[in-house]
């Protein structure tokens, strides 16, 4: 082979440049640590007396899914979901809703296929799973799905920011996460907030094998870190992460295994940067997804549906050992077989209040709030009645 | 619209006009290939005429993405000064592309379960080890003459342009290597064979 002295020099001139601004452009380690929120014995304006209130939600498309809880500055409930005619069709479109006192006071169609295509340059067939995070100034970050070609296998995920509380979106950016094509990669539920101000997305990917994966994102959008949640009880997806201290947090996730059909569990003691495939929970999943929260008394709340198959449960679990066991409490939702109640959504309000929103029927977004007392209530009745049996 | 676009977008129009100039290749220049117009007119049209309310370049680009740096460049220079590509890759080069594109892209989809904890698309985040790596691969190639300057080049414009975030991937693997680079490097390859056998028509024809 042939070439020039001079061209070498200075083609390895413009290789050190390169090898230079790349290092530079990388340099620095990510801070793994989760901020996490103080721990309250009880918060000082949640009510003592036992409260449960349904909230009624709109119901604008024929079919509706996938819901997501947070809450605003002024103490609104922002709550966002897929609707349109049907699951991947190409009119589905994100649908958000404002909740306060115990009512909705505004919905809207937050965004659609077409606006997210003007955003991205790039061909956008449907939509799915939005989550959204709002920071303490109010802005809104959505990360949602979207499918370009093909169906869930095919998906990406994106994140956008709105200034205006989720009615108008910017700075739209892809989420590359995986090698080929960047298919099949997919969010369901909340980020975390870490220590350094950007977020542990908890995302999985669907394409052939399933896992969880753990995604560090700034803000504007630019992944850090992206990690493998390990999996042996059968193919975990959908992990719902909550931080137990500033390096200690627990996932919960969906399984897809028939064979070994209970809720997976994984868990990191160095703020994410490694997960550790911990014993599963001690309750069924049909496949479905799961949620959980870290309550303001420091217990941890999962939403499931506690069946071998079928959605038509809704049940409560509560932890007071940092997820290491569980007991069974509150069922908020039962029907015959078929129904279907899932893709819980959990939201605390600083007052104390658990706000709950989840698909019923694949037709509407249900939401109802509560708060712990109404948890304990049914917690000692339960107990009462097994000791009296 | 931001770099990340402006760069997914034209690199379909080249996509594009590569696939154009490859066609004429095969069927030999006709129409508007006497006036050297081929190979833009269509591109410019991917890039801004619509269809269903969006250009073709975003329909494209919603089907396989933003192409690599260096498959970008690859194309770029296939379209707009082909003589000065490497006519026909070694089969070293292929086999050094195919496995940096193998071992991060395909392995960890196809072959690996998700119990297995080595991810090595993931070590594009903190591409330290990459940077090393690809410095010791090229020094040793220049020692051993299996590299040319060009390649150098492509590597080092990559790792500007990943510097700069040109591409929306934050990952280094996306600006060095993607699944079309296979397909780009065979190509070059297939080309290379087909200049050679036209060579030697022209030869037979000549001693007849």
């Amino acid at each position: 082979m042939t070439h020039s002295p001079s061209s070498l020099r200075w083609s390895l001139t413009l290789l050190i440049v390169g090898l230079v601004a790349a290092g530079l452009h990388s340099r620095g380690t990510i801070e793994n640590r989760f901020a996490t929120a103080t721990v309250v014995d009880a918060p000082k304006k949640e009510s003592a007396i036992a409260l449960f209130l349904p909230i009624e939600m709109p119901r604008s498309t024929p079919s509706a899914h996938a819901s997501s809880a947070a809450f605003m500055p002024d103490g609104s409930l922002l709550v966002a979901w897929f609707g349109g005619t049907r699951e991947g069709a190409d009119d589905v479109a994100i649908q958000m809703a404002r909740v306060k006192d115990g009512r909705v006071q505004d919905s809207w169609i937050s965004l659609t296929c077409q606006q997210l295509e003007g955003l991205t340059h790039r061909v956008i067939r449907t939509l799915g799973n939005p989550v959204v995070w709002v920071d303490a100034n109010g802005l809104v970050r959505l990360h949602v799905v979207s499918v370009s070609y093909g169906g869930w296998a095919g998906s990406s995920v994106n994140q956008l920011l709105s200034e205006d509380g989720g009615k108008s979106w910017s700075s739209a950016r892809k989420l590359i996460l995986s090698p080929l094509l960047n298919l099949s990669t997919l969010v369901r539920n909340q980020p975390v907030t870490m220590e350094d101000g950007t977020l542990g997305l908890p995302a999985y990917h669907e394409l052939l094998h399933k896992w969880g994966m753990w995604v560090r994102v700034t803000t504007e959008g630019r992944v850090l870190q992206c990690e493998r949640m390990p999996s042996n009880v059968g193919e975990l997806l959908q992990p719902a992460v909550v931080a137990i201290s500033a390096s200690d947090a627990v996932a919960v996730l969906r399984n897809t295994n028939t064979a070994q059909p209970v809720i997976g569990r994984s868990a990191t003691a160095d703020g994410g940067q490694t997960w550790e495939l911990m014993a599963p929970l001690d309750i069924p999943n049909p496949n479905a997804s799961v949620c959980m929260i870290r309550l303001l008394d420091g217990s941890l709340l999962i939403a499931a549906n506690p069946l071998a198959s079928g959605r038509n449960v809704l049940q409560l679990f509560r932890s007071r050992d940092s997820g290491a066991s569980w007991t069974a409490s509150r069922t908020i939702e039962r029907s015959e077989i078929g129904g279907e109640f899932s893709y819980p959504s959990f939201a605390q309000s600083a007052d104390g209040m658990i706000y709950l929103s989840y698909t019923g029927q694949r037709k509407v977004i249900r939401l109802c709030a509560f708060n712990t007392a109404w948890i304990d209530a049914g917690d000692n009745e339960k107990a009462a009645m097994e000791s009296a049996q | 619209m931001n770099t990340n676009a402006i760069y997914g977008l034209v690199a379909q129009g080249v996509i594009v006009a590569m696939v154009i100039r490859f066609a004429r290749e095969i069927f030999g220049r006709k129409g508007l290939a006497r006036f050297g117009m081929e190979l833009w007119i269509p591109a410019a049209i991917v890039l801004i005429v619509p269809i269903a309310g969006i250009s073709i370049a975003q329909h494209l680009r919603g089907l396989w993405g933003d192409p690599s740096i260096v498959t970008f460049l690859l194309l770029l220079l296939y379209v707009v000064r082909p003589s000065s590509l490497p006519s026909r890759p070694r089969l070293s080069t292929c086999v050094l592309v195919s496995l940096f594109v193998m071992l991060p892209l395909f392995l960890p989809l196809f072959l690996m379960t998700p119990s297995m904890p080595v991810d090595l698309y993931s070590i594009g985040w903190h591409p330290t080890w990459i940077l090393i790596a690809l410095a010791v691969i090229v020094a040793i190639s220049i020692s051993l003459r299996t590299i040319t300057p060009q390649w150098i080049n492509f590597i080092a414009i990559a790792l500007i342009a990943y510097s700069g975030g040109v591409m929306e991937s934050d990952n280094l693997w996306d600006y060095l290597v993607d699944p079309g680079l296979l397909f780009t490097i065979a190509f070059l390859a297939l080309e290379g064979v087909m200049a050679r056998l036209r060579g030697r028509t022209l030869k037979s024809n000549l001693n007849t």
